[in-house]
């Protein structure tokens, strides 16, 4: 560790897991560089049309990150940038950057597009990459409509200026802003941090090395990155199916799951996404056009993630979507009709063809060739799958001092996973550069507010956008009908409201004129509200006394063909803003003090890697167990599927938070009463009526093996569960000569979901017993193999050492019977379609993982939810997998969902890391846009205390509603739902709205 | 108002409805312009009131547009917001409002060409209605039907 420390980090790969880690470190106190290779960030989820098991809009969830990200003020953007070299230490390293030029400014662009329309190019003829070349760019284009940064860019492969230096350039004459620079050169720049976040992401593999599909010979067969284009509404066909040979509408849709996954010729892992992601673009398919009948051919379903069995029963139940359990051996055209036989060998063995009009092929997640690059120039190593090698109890850490790594990166994984690991490699920057945190940082100073109240004096600045607004609405005239307004003392057109001049002129005027309203007319207020009130801050106004006109995305770009009407619109528009303007009250929004402790329920793995995360960053926390004891999830547990020591595992984490002086442990305590709210819980236990003050709250309560009470397990002693056998194995008292495993027991309609890890563990179990005696016959019956990911490699050496893998069906379970002190098993091959009789000296039964029933208490306390098994409900299922939706509770462990030790430690790490965020405040902000009940009109109906999604509503000691403002998240549906009118949200109140009503239809022309 | 231009208020929550709305816009797309956005946060915040309203002060026509179902930036503002909507629908007949002139839509905020075409739409069939009350009129309807 250096002496040095910078509170700068270096976090390379603008996807998702970049954004997430980059958002997590800049908001705890640390500067962060996120370096992005292309000209945008968002990576591969913003491809996405929708996102499993939720069929969630991939780009709603993304696009606020992506503004967010864009404007934090300390995040700093490099695209076009990679790495050339890490030079120094943990705490004081050198990164070496090469950046691209772009050939445009990215301060002056405003992505109006008339760069690209100008261009000599007429028809965009160049295959675009985030259509994955199913749609056109030209050599100048914005990389997507949500792109950050939101500018053109030059691709001098293809731009004729570039390639032959003779062009007219009218690109650079159609710019109105001078954006365009063809002098920029490449730069080289070296930056000063003090530790590294490695998330280059993952390529798909190379459909075209699977040539008996024939990608790339066959028009009509597609890779799934491609389909979800045809899928996205923003793709090259607006989200219509269509066949890329005829322009037509397939009806027969087969998915060819594994290509490339799972296949020693190719690669050996499991891909672990490929079967949700072709479930789920088989139901969207169907639900885009119904006459579609997807047909997925696949080997194992591995549907084991949290809501993912739900996904796949809906999908062959509600949307009729066929699964075929089979192998493909190859896939022809029909030259007449370009349509595709798929021929396959189904699970009895026989050879089968049937034709398809569209083919997709599931391809699988493969290391990046630039990721491997990326890891040579970084010195960090790589496992023998081309991914960051890491090791499973650190599973962010990359084999160099202060250089952590996180997603796909790391071997395939799904969003959720990839944000998990992201905040946890934010986490463990965080305890590794405590001591610099917030030396790098800037915080914003601005003058202390007027008093705004009174007369309204508006101000109204409507734009032009260059030609953009002004080319279709006659913003002179909008200017002028403004400043007939009432209130409006101000009126004026500018050419580009957002620039820096204006920005510094528009702060002038709000003195010269002292305005206490302003209303801007220009683009959405999605991109850019958040600048303008900045500004008017820094002007000395209350940034809610702001309101914004949308008149270029909702006006001039959508009526360009009536330019007067549009005129007409435009004045309605400003016409109804102004009417909001002059209702505008100032928000006031206060400090909360944060209680810099956490509080961790639950000592087993999650608890203590959370805990001590936590306290290595620097934060006083009390762990909290119920039981006797800490770690005693792990007791039963020898090794990881892997090979791994857990007991070492334990034996560390014990003696590290028993030692460490920031963590204080209490066992045999339970939790009596929480209250308050985020930044300041007070908590009552049981144990001497003790009360903690903490600013934070993480669940880590654990899962734990189901205890069946079938199969005779309890009756026999030959009966085991897998953890019993594992622990029979290690005192090596295993002597039995035929061993049966059963998978999947006690999964039923009231347990319907996969625990994720007991594949792994019979597989594990199974090796372990050949291991020690070769000559022993060991039978898995199982449902579905779900060895995901790299324990693929697990199940081949299984099948290889002579396991006898027999599937039965979800219908026709295993049966154990005993006959005088025999034990027989009897089950029907499900690919044999026969009975199959064992008489084994040992039945093992793979049970599952069931909640800790502890979870109903803490759900009652804290008021969190629970799912329908017992599992806690996370605030968003893809993006915030670690955090409730109420504020400042957090959650990991087996309580979340089942998971391997190592995905529970990096979960563990990064609620950690969450709830670090808020301890690393001094102070919280709490109000602007919320929620406040007027005691004189209620009537304590508690409606809004039953409709409130946060539970930011609650009786006070007058018995009537209050509203918690740190808790309020400011959606009113409290306002709308209040009987008696008592509840107003702030910048969204009732006489604010029915004035813009009122107004938009007073207007005549 | 000149009747072959139904003037229409479009509720659109924040997350999404508003965003795809901004999307049709970069797409340049088209549809009429008497569609009027107004933005709230979350088509939760929707009173009922302000259709109500809306319809006085002279609304050929409303829309409502949230996130998808299941989607809700705020976890169940749209399907509250869905069933105040319909609420409101069964109400206007009494009103002699054609409960056509009010919808309810989920929109993902990646669907710039449905909201277009969602525009046009409601146009349209609006437009293929008999003319709603005027203002004035609205008073003198004491209930009854058209």
């Amino acid at each position: 560790m250096s002496e040095i420390m910078h509170g700068a980090v270096a976090v390379v790969g603008g996807g998702i897991g970049g954004i997430q880690a980059a958002l997590d470190l800049a908001d705890s106190g640390f500067y962060v560089y996120l370096i992005e290779e292309g000209p945008a960030i968002g990576g591969r989820m913003a491809q996405l049309d929708k996102t499993f098991p939720t069929n969630d809009c991939a780009m709603c969830m993304l696009s606020p990150k992506l503004v967010e990200v864009g404007r934090h003020p300390n995040v700093q953007i490099m695209t076009l940038a990679s790495v050339e070299a890490l030079e120094g230490q943990p705490g004081n390293f050198q990164i070496t950057l090469r950046q691209r030029p772009r050939y445009v400014d990215i301060t002056r662009c405003i992505a109006c597009g008339r760069c690209i329309a100008s261009c000599v190019y007429q028809d965009a003829k160049f295959p675009s990459e985030f259509d994955v070349g199913l749609g056109k760019r030209k050599p100048i284009y914005i990389p997507f409509p949500q792109a950050v940064p939101l500018a053109a860019v030059v691709d001098p492969q293809t731009c004729i200026f570039f390639k032959s230096g003779r062009c007219p350039q009218n690109c650079l004459k159609a710019c109105e802003r001078g954006a365009l620079d063809f002098t920029q050169t490449e730069r080289v720049l070296t930056l000063d941090v003090g530790a590294v976040i490695v998330a280059p992401g993952f390529e798909p593999y190379d459909a075209r090395r699977v040539g008996e599909y024939g990608f790339g010979r066959y028009a009509n067969v597609l890779t799934a990155p491609q389909f979800e284009r045809l899928l996205s509404a923003s793709g090259p066909t607006t989200g219509k199916v269509l066949r890329p040979s005829d322009g037509k509408a397939p009806k027969k849709v087969a998915f060819i799951q594994c290509v490339g996954s799972r296949d020693l010729r190719h690669q050996s892992y499991c891909s672990a996404v490929c079967c949700m992601y072709a479930t789920k673009e088989a139901i969207v398919a169907k639900e885009h056009d119904h006459a579609i009948e997807p047909t997925i051919f696949y080997i194992d379903l591995r549907a084991y993630g949290k809501g993912f069995e739900n996904l796949v029963r809906r999908a062959k139940e509600e949307h009729g979507v066929r699964y075929v359990r089979s192998m493909i051996s190859q896939v022809t055209e029909v030259p007449e009709t370009k349509n595709l036989l798929v021929c396959y060998r189904d699970e009895s063995g026989s050879l089968r063809e049937e034709e398809f009009d569209l083919v997709v092929l599931a391809v699988g997640m493969r290391p990046s060739a630039k990721g491997q690059e990326l890891a040579r120039k970084l010195g960090i190593e790589l496992n023998e799958h081309g991914f960051a090698k890491t090791s499973l109890f650190n599973p962010v850490m990359s084999t160099r001092e202060g250089v952590f790594v996180t997603g796909a990166f790391t071997g395939p994984k799904d969003i959720p996973e990839t944000v998990i690991q992201a905040s946890a490699a934010a986490a463990a920057v965080e305890a590794l550069l405590a001591p610099a945190r917030g030396t790098r940082t800037k915080a914003k100073q601005y003058p202390e507010e007027f008093v705004s109240e009174g007369t309204p004096r508006i101000g109204v600045f409507v734009c032009h956008c260059g030609s953009n607004i002004a080319g279709v609405v006659d913003v002179k005239a909008v200017a002028e009908y403004a400043q007939t307004l009432p209130g409006v003392v101000h009126a004026e057109n500018v050419l580009y409201t957002c620039s820096q001049d204006n920005l510094k002129h528009m702060k002038e005027v709000i003195r010269e004129k002292q305005l206490n309203r302003v209303v801007v007319a220009s683009c959405t207020p999605r991109n850019l509200a958040a600048l303008f009130q900045d500004t008017i801050r820094e002007a000395g106004l209350n940034k809610f006394l702001f309101e914004m006109v949308n008149i270029r995305e909702q006006c001039s770009w959508v009526h360009s063909d009536q330019p007067e009407k549009a005129t007409e619109k435009a004045k309605r528009l400003v016409r109804m803003g102004v009417a909001k303007a002059r209702e505008l009250k100032p928000l006031a929004v206060q400090s909360v003090k944060v209680t810099p402790v956490a509080l961790v329920l639950g000592g087993g793995l999650s608890g203590m890697v959370a805990a001590l995360t936590l306290a290595d960053s620097g934060f006083e926390t009390h762990l909290v167990e119920k039981s006797s004891e800490l770690g005693s999830d792990l007791k039963e547990i020898a090794r990881t599927p892997e090979g791994e020591d857990v007991q070492s595992l334990r034996a560390n984490l014990l003696d590290r938070v028993c030692a460490h002086p920031k963590i204080r442990v209490r066992t045999n305590t339970a939790v009596k009463e929480i209250s308050g709210f985020v930044g300041n819980f007070s908590t009552v236990l049981h144990r001497g009526e003790e009360r903690i003050q903490h600013g934070v709250v993480i669940v880590a309560t654990e899962a734990h093996e189901h205890k069946p009470n079938e199969y005779l397990y309890g009756e026999d002693g030959r009966v085991l569960t897998q953890r019993e056998l594992e622990a029979k194995i290690e005192r090596s008292e295993a002597r039995e000569k035929t061993i049966v495993m059963i998978q999947c027991v006690g999964r039923n309609e009231q347990r319907p979901y996969c625990s994720r890890i007991c594949c792994a563990e019979a597989l594990q179990n199974a090796l372990a017993l050949l291991d020690q005696d070769p000559d022993r016959q060991v039978y898995v019956l199982y449902r579905e193999m779900i060895s995901y990911g790299f324990l693929e490699d697990l199940y081949r050496r299984a099948r290889d050492s002579g396991v006898v893998f027999i599937r039965y069906d979800e219908q026709a379970p295993p049966v154990v019977r005993k006959e005088r002190d025999q034990l027989f098993v009897t089950v029907r091959d499900a690919r044999l379609r026969q009975e199959v009789l064992i008489k084994p000296d040992l039945v093992v039964l793979s049970t599952g993982v069931v909640p800790d029933p502890y979870n109903e208490e803490l759900s009652r306390l804290l008021k969190v939810p629970l799912d329908a098994y017992g599992f806690f409900v996370e605030a968003h299922i893809k993006l915030r997998p670690v955090d409730f939706a109420s504020h400042g509770i957090f959650l990991c462990g087996g309580s979340h969902a089942p998971g391997t030790i190592s995905e529970l430690i990096a979960k563990a790490q990064a609620a950690a890391g969450r709830a670090a965020i808020i301890l690393s405040k001094e102070q919280l902000e709490a109000g602007g846009i919320v929620a406040s009940v007027d005691p004189e009109k209620c009537t304590a109906c508690l409606t809004c205390v039953r409709e409130c999604p946060f539970g930011a509503v609650f009786i006070n000691e007058l018995g009537l509603a209050e509203i918690e403002a740190v808790k309020c998240q400011g959606c009113g549906i409290c306002a709308a739902d209040c009987p008696a009118k008592a509840i107003q949200l702030g910048q969204f109140e009732d006489i604010q709205e029915l004035r813009m009503l009122e107004e938009l239809f007073a207007y005549e022309h | 108002m000149n009747t072959n231009e139904p003037k229409i208020v479009a509720f659109c929550c924040h997350y999404c409805a508003f965003a795809a709305a901004d999307l049709a816009g970069v797409l340049r797309l088209r549809y009429p312009p008497n569609v009027h956005i107004i933005r709230l946060p979350c088509t939760g915040k929707l009173d009922a009131l302000y259709i109500l309203k809306a319809f006085e002060a002279g609304a050929d026509g409303v829309m409502v547009a949230g996130c998808l179902e299941g989607s809700c930036h705020f976890i169940s503002g749209n399907l509250r917001a869905k069933k105040r909507v319909l609420a409101v629908k069964s109400l206007l007949p009494k009103l002699g409002i054609a409960p056509e002139r009010l919808e309810f839509f989920n929109l993902s905020s990646a669907q710039g060409d449905r909201f277009a075409q969602i525009a046009r739409e409601l146009t349209e069939r609006i437009k293929n209605l008999s003319p709603n009350p005027s203002p004035q009129e609205k008073g003198a309807l004491e209930g009854g039907r058209r």
